[in-house]
């Protein structure tokens, strides 16, 4: 009874009708005195040590707390601030003026130096040709041939 | 369930320290409420052992980011809850096997063979009128009624707002009045309100 009394002054509705006494009273006629079995406890203990161990066990404290690891922590973000930092530098954002230059499109001329290489091979093969002996006829004459060139 | 708080607080703080004779304090200060609304739920014992077990398992591996200023009763409750949910939801029925060990708890000295009877008729009636109702009504009768925990604790247990926890309760007591008043075997016997 005296149990019965202080969930009554927990509630906080009406709930004391005659609906609410009789789920009480048949609840706890129910499982009111169910224990779990003695078993359960190793059970869980079991289970328990062959789980890894959780996040707030000391060794893994120990592990998070050995000098080398804030070395490492400390390399690895050098490392990344110097790899991010590069970064910037190369995908700098343009200024405006920059930006417009960059982007209005232009014609580029072709530069020279494919025609002044075409230039030279034709004298290089006009110097040879002047230096190959002209072409005889039978009576030994020189054949002399008329190029055009455009 | 309702002990100082700085019982709980105590407890963790050791099993924090890898001490697990207070785990197993903390398992036999809670066992008996949490085993029996686990039975109560599902009606298996098997089951609210299984529930029971899996329980302490994740608590334990949980301990570590639960605020232990507060009682542990209702966070407790709220992963048995869950357990108890799915198991329901795994056996969408309600076991005949509660009927079995509810002979064997009636079994003790009552007054005369004529009273257990009536008794024992009374409180399957009651018992199989609260199987009827849906998971979450059924717990929140069974949080209420049997472990005597405040709304606010089962809306804390439920993630849900104090509104809905008192709308399940009012329901569900109308559900059960409206079936208890129906029942053939209580007819001329029993009369639940009027409402």
């Amino acid at each position: 009874m005296e149990r019965l009394s202080t969930k009554q002054s927990r509630s906080t509705i009406s709930a004391e009708d005659e609906i609410g006494e009789l789920i009480r009273w048949s609840l706890e006629e129910t499982v009111g005195e169910a224990e779990p079995p003695a078993d359960v406890w190793h059970k869980i203990i079991a289970r328990i040590k062959e789980m890894d161990a959780p996040a707030f066990s000391p060794r893994r404290r120990r592990r998070v707390a050995l000098p080398l690891a804030s070395f490492v922590q400390a390399v690895v973000i050098s490392v990344l601030l110097l790899a991010f930092g590069l970064e910037v530098n190369r995908n700098m954002p343009l200024s405006q003026k920059a930006y417009q230059a960059s982007a209005t499109p232009t014609i580029s001329k072709v530069s020279a130096p494919a025609e002044s290489d075409q230039d030279m091979l034709r004298g290089y093969m006009l110097l040879q040709k002047e230096k190959e002996p002209l072409p005889r006829n039978h009576r030994g004459e020189r054949i002399v041939e008329i190029q055009k060139f455009r | 369930m309702h002990e100082p708080i700085n019982e709980d607080a105590e407890l963790v703080a050791r099993i924090r320290c890898g001490n697990l004779d207070a785990f197993e304090a903390l398992y036999h200060k809670y066992k008996r409420p949490l085993y029996q609304t686990a039975l109560a739920i599902t009606g298996d014992q098997d089951a609210a052992e299984e529930i029971l077990q899996d329980c302490f398992v994740r608590a334990y591996a949980a301990l570590g980011r639960v605020d232990a200023s507060t009682s542990l009763s209702p966070w407790l409750h709220r992963i048995v809850i869950n357990l108890s949910a799915n198991w329901v939801n795994r056996n969408r029925q309600w076991p005949s096997a509660l009927d079995e060990w509810i002979d064997r708890l009636i079994a003790g000295p009552i007054a005369s063979p004529e009273h257990a009877v009536e008794a024992l008729e009374l409180r399957q009636i009651v018992r199989e009128a609260i199987a009827t109702l849906g998971f979450a009504q059924r717990a929140t009768i069974v949080l209420f009624y049997l472990q005597g925990f405040s709304l606010s604790e089962i809306a804390y247990i439920f993630d849900c707002p104090v509104g809905t926890v008192k709308s399940r309760l009012h329901y569900a007591c109308k559900a059960l009045r409206k079936r208890l008043r129906e029942d053939r075997r209580l007819a001329g016997e029993l009369a639940y309100g009027t409402s």
